[in-house]
């Protein structure tokens, strides 16, 4: 570690020389072209359902056991329908062409969303605004490079639904200003003021737009299925205003602390299970 | 025996047989008293400490986003939490008969928490019998009675703590009124004659007075405010001091030739010995109301099966210091001869006296030596022997004698802001918890929390008030300044008129 730190210190700018200054104003020149101010009105209480899914796991010799819990939040803390969930144990593996591999991650990440998706199609149809935590766009592509599963057929059908929000308070995408850094560093960079991006279509039909609900608060991304204009994003920032708390909606934090699964929890899992006296990862590690 | 009253909370996180946390439904407030399960029956449990949450709020650093998170959080009835830490007092079983039976084994994390209703809980609080005496109501359940065991002061001592104005002269009048309705001796060294108009059954008032002729040179010296390190003159006063001047008939012409005398016959001393005579007749002037040679002797001022208001109000703080070692010495030497079954006409007090003691950080202080310190600590540590106790009040605690202190049994101790005052009575006494030290500031005037032997349990308390104690409310100097006003406004305008009437 140490050797890092020193070659970090030595080599700062030449490090730092990736984010491009000389191209920094052009795009954020690009990204002030785009942004439309607009200050919105909390419109009158609309009943919105968060989405959000959570997973970990703990490594076995030769195993995993798992768990993946997605849940719909209302803004009373109180779930819209049953949570999602699966308790496990296997390998997690995922396959890459004719090839399996072993990523945990990945495989319980396109778990949790397929549970994201079974709360979102439950919810449709009871709330005014569904709002599903993270990016859409993000996970196709994702999964479409390593063409996972079943995952992209259901993408599609919920890409399609209306009603449906996705909402990402990080992003790395570069797709709209095609900077060296993602979109959202520079919106975040452009201006204070409430606003947005004029939305962005994708070429899957989703429309992506860069939203700041309040004045000093950092941007969210918006991925709206359709192909949506301004004045629809003007009408879902109306709708988020009043029930978000620094620029991001309630019910997204709600659900992400609802839904959570600590390590500790895992820890009980597996107590609860008997498998305390198997040998865990980190003793593997010897750590 | 399940109770039908609503549910108020779970228990949670580790749990202690004597201590134990639980979530609630509700804000809970410090001095509210519980009921939980445990495998033992159900216990009754003093919430000592609580605390409100919400988790949203808690992540907000700035006055925009607490605007917009109050606004949220209002409506999911998951952000908000109320936790309360219960110390537990005993099995309501064991205390409904008088007993402190405290469980070995914790309540179950999960248990269900129950307000104690005043039904269940009156007779833990209000005993019947005769030496327990009613002082006020619980703070938070207020119909419950509260009795405190009076044979426990007058045997183990008592401190009254509190910042000014915090109520302690209100309980000590209050419990004057309860020993003088018990046919008991007492004795109040009222410096500041707030108990004057003190008006109760009973009590006797009597200037306090000292009889120079019974004092040893010392505290002659102190009761004529002879400087402390005024050697020479101290050395004259011992020397002039003599048994003749003690038993003459004019005391104070005596004293003034012997130390004229001791002046003429020692060249070295003559210069301190006229200085000592100026303050003979300063004494003899201005003090004439303290120091008195034609007064009884101390007990003779004293009355048994009274309360007995010393007015103090005419001493300065040394003769005061003087006068009250003095008074203790005596009582102390009268409950001793009394108790080896000395006869009756040598006894003044056949039963036990409760001597107390307002300003104690004055007389009993913890640094340097004040002649009430010595003989205060000696009764704090001997008198439960000879059946006298005191009672120590201040709103100083932290500079009150730590021996002395820890040698009281019980304890009233109402607001207290100072964490020094704090720490110090947590010193003096295991009884009182880090938690409820911690709440102390947030105590009104007149409510007390009660602990040590008096009381079966700690009990948090609304004293009742004395009426009967008329002066030691705050004055207010606004209003009085404006009654004054007016006084003179009349005498301006009677003037005015008799001017024209002339
Ligand atoms: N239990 C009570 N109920 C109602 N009023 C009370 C109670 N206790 C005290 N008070 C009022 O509060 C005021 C101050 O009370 P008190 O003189 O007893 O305080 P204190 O602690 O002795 O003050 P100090 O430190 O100045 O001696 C008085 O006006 C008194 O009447
Ligand atoms: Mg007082």
């Amino acid at each position: 570690m140490i050797e890092t730190l020193e070659y970090a210190v030595d080599n700062r700018e030449l490090i730092l020389s990736a984010i491009k200054p000389e191209e920094h104003e052009s795009i954020i020149k690009r990204a002030k072209d785009t942004w439309v101010e607009f200050e919105p009105e909390a419109s009158e209480e609309r009943r919105l359902v968060g989405i959000d899914s959570s997973w970990n796991s703990i490594p076995y010799q030769g195993f995993y056991i798992y768990a993946v819990d997605a849940v719909a939040v209302l803004g009373n803390g109180k779930y819209l329908v049953k949570p999602s969930f699966e308790v496990g144990l296997g390998t997690l593996a995922v396959r890459s062409g004719e090839d399996y591999f072993s990523s945990p991650e990945l495989a319980l990440e396109s778990k949790g969303m397929e549970y994201e998706f079974e709360q979102a199609k439950s919810c449709l149809g009871s709330a005014d605004c569904v709002l599903v935590d993270g990016s859409i766009l993000a996970r196709y592509y994702d999964r479409k490079q390593h063409k996972e599963g079943s995952f992209y057929d259901r993408a599609k059908e919920l890409m399609a639904q209306e009603g449906l929000l996705y909402v990402s308070k990080k992003s790395y995408s570069n797709a709209a200003l095609h900077g060296t850094l993602g979109d959202m560093f520079y919106y975040n960079r452009m201006s204070f003021d409430p606003g947005f991006s004029s939305p962005h279509i994708d070429r899957t039909g989703v429309s992506v737009s860069y939203v700041r609900l309040a004045r000093d608060s950092p941007c969210i991304r918006i991925e709206v299925p359709g192909r949506v204009g301004s004045s629809d994003i003007q009408r879902i920032m109306s709708l988020l205003k009043g029930s978000s708390v620094d620029g991001y909606p309630y019910v997204l934090r709600l659900a992400h602390e609802s839904g959570k699964i600590s390590h500790d929890e895992m820890l009980s899992l597996a107590n609860l299970l008997g498998l305390e006296a198997e040998l865990g990862g980190r003793q593997v590690l010897g750590e | 025996m399940a109770s039908n009253r609503g549910l108020l909370g779970v228990v949670v996180g580790e749990t202690k047989p004597h201590r134990f946390r639980f979530l609630a439904s509700r804000a809970v407030s410090m001095g509210e008293y519980v009921t939980v399960e445990s495998p033992e029956g159900r216990l009754l449990g003093l919430a000592e400490d609580t605390a409100t949450r919400s988790v949203l709020l808690d992540k907000i650093s700035n006055f925009e986003s607490a605007i917009e998170a109050k606004r949220v959080a209002t409506k999911n009835v998951r952000d908000k939490s109320y936790l309360a830490s219960v110390k537990v007092v005993g099995t309501l079983d064991g205390l409904r008969g008088g007993q402190v039976t405290l469980p070995s084994l914790p309540p179950e994390p999960g248990s269900e928490v129950f307000e104690a209703g005043s039904d269940e809980i009156s007779g833990v609080f209000d005993r019947m019998e005769r030496r327990w005496a009613q002082v006020g109501g619980l703070l938070r359940n207020p119909e419950v009675r509260v009795s405190v065991d009076i044979d426990k002061v007058a045997s183990r001592h008592l401190a009254i703590l509190s910042v000014t104005g915090g109520g302690k002269s209100n309980l000590l009048a209050l419990m004057t009124k309860k020993v003088a309705e018990l046919g008991g001796t007492m004795v109040v060294f009222d410096y500041h004659g707030e108990y004057s108009g003190l008006s109760i059954p009973r009590a006797v008032h009597a200037d306090a007075k000292i009889n120079p002729r019974y004092v040893n040179s010392d505290q002659l010296a102190d009761l004529m405010e002879v400087r402390e390190n005024a050697e020479v003159q101290r050395t004259v006063l011992l020397k002039a001091f003599t048994d003749d001047v003690k038993t003459a008939k004019e005391f104070w012409k005596s004293l003034l030739a012997s130390i004229a005398t001791v002046g003429e016959n020692e060249k070295d001393s003559r210069k301190a010995a006229t200085r000592l005579q100026d303050i003979v007749k300063v004494a003899m002037r201005r003090m004439k109301t303290v120091i008195d040679p034609d007064v009884g002797e101390v007990l003779d001022q004293l009355k048994a099966s009274k309360v007995n208001i010393l007015n103090m109000l005419e001493f300065t703080e040394r003769q005061a210091n003087a006068a009250i070692s003095y008074y203790l010495a005596e009582i102390l030497e009268d409950r001793k001869r009394a108790m080896h079954g000395a006869e009756e006409q040598r006894v003044r007090f056949t039963a036990p006296i409760i001597c107390a003691i307002e300003e104690a950080h004055a007389f009993i202080p913890s640094e340097g030596d004040a002649d009430t310190k010595y003989i205060a600590s000696k009764v704090a540590r001997e008198g439960r022997k000879f059946g006298m106790a005191l009672v120590v009040v201040s709103q100083r605690p932290r500079r009150v004698d730590q021996d002395v202190l820890s040698q009281m049994g019980s304890f009233a101790i109402m607001k207290l802001t100072n964490p020094e005052d704090q720490a110090h009575i947590r010193e003096a006494s295991e009884a009182i918890s880090e938690d409820l030290l911690q709440n102390l500031p947030s105590l009104n005037v007149g409510e007390a929390v009660l602990l040590g032997e008096w009381v079966n349990i700690p009990a948090v308390v609304k004293i009742d008030h004395v009426a009967e104690k008329k002066t030691g409310a705050d004055i207010s100097a606004t209003s009085l300044w404006a009654a004054e006003g007016k006084m003179s406004q009349v005498a301006v305008e009677s003037t005015k008129s008799s001017m024209v009437l002339e």
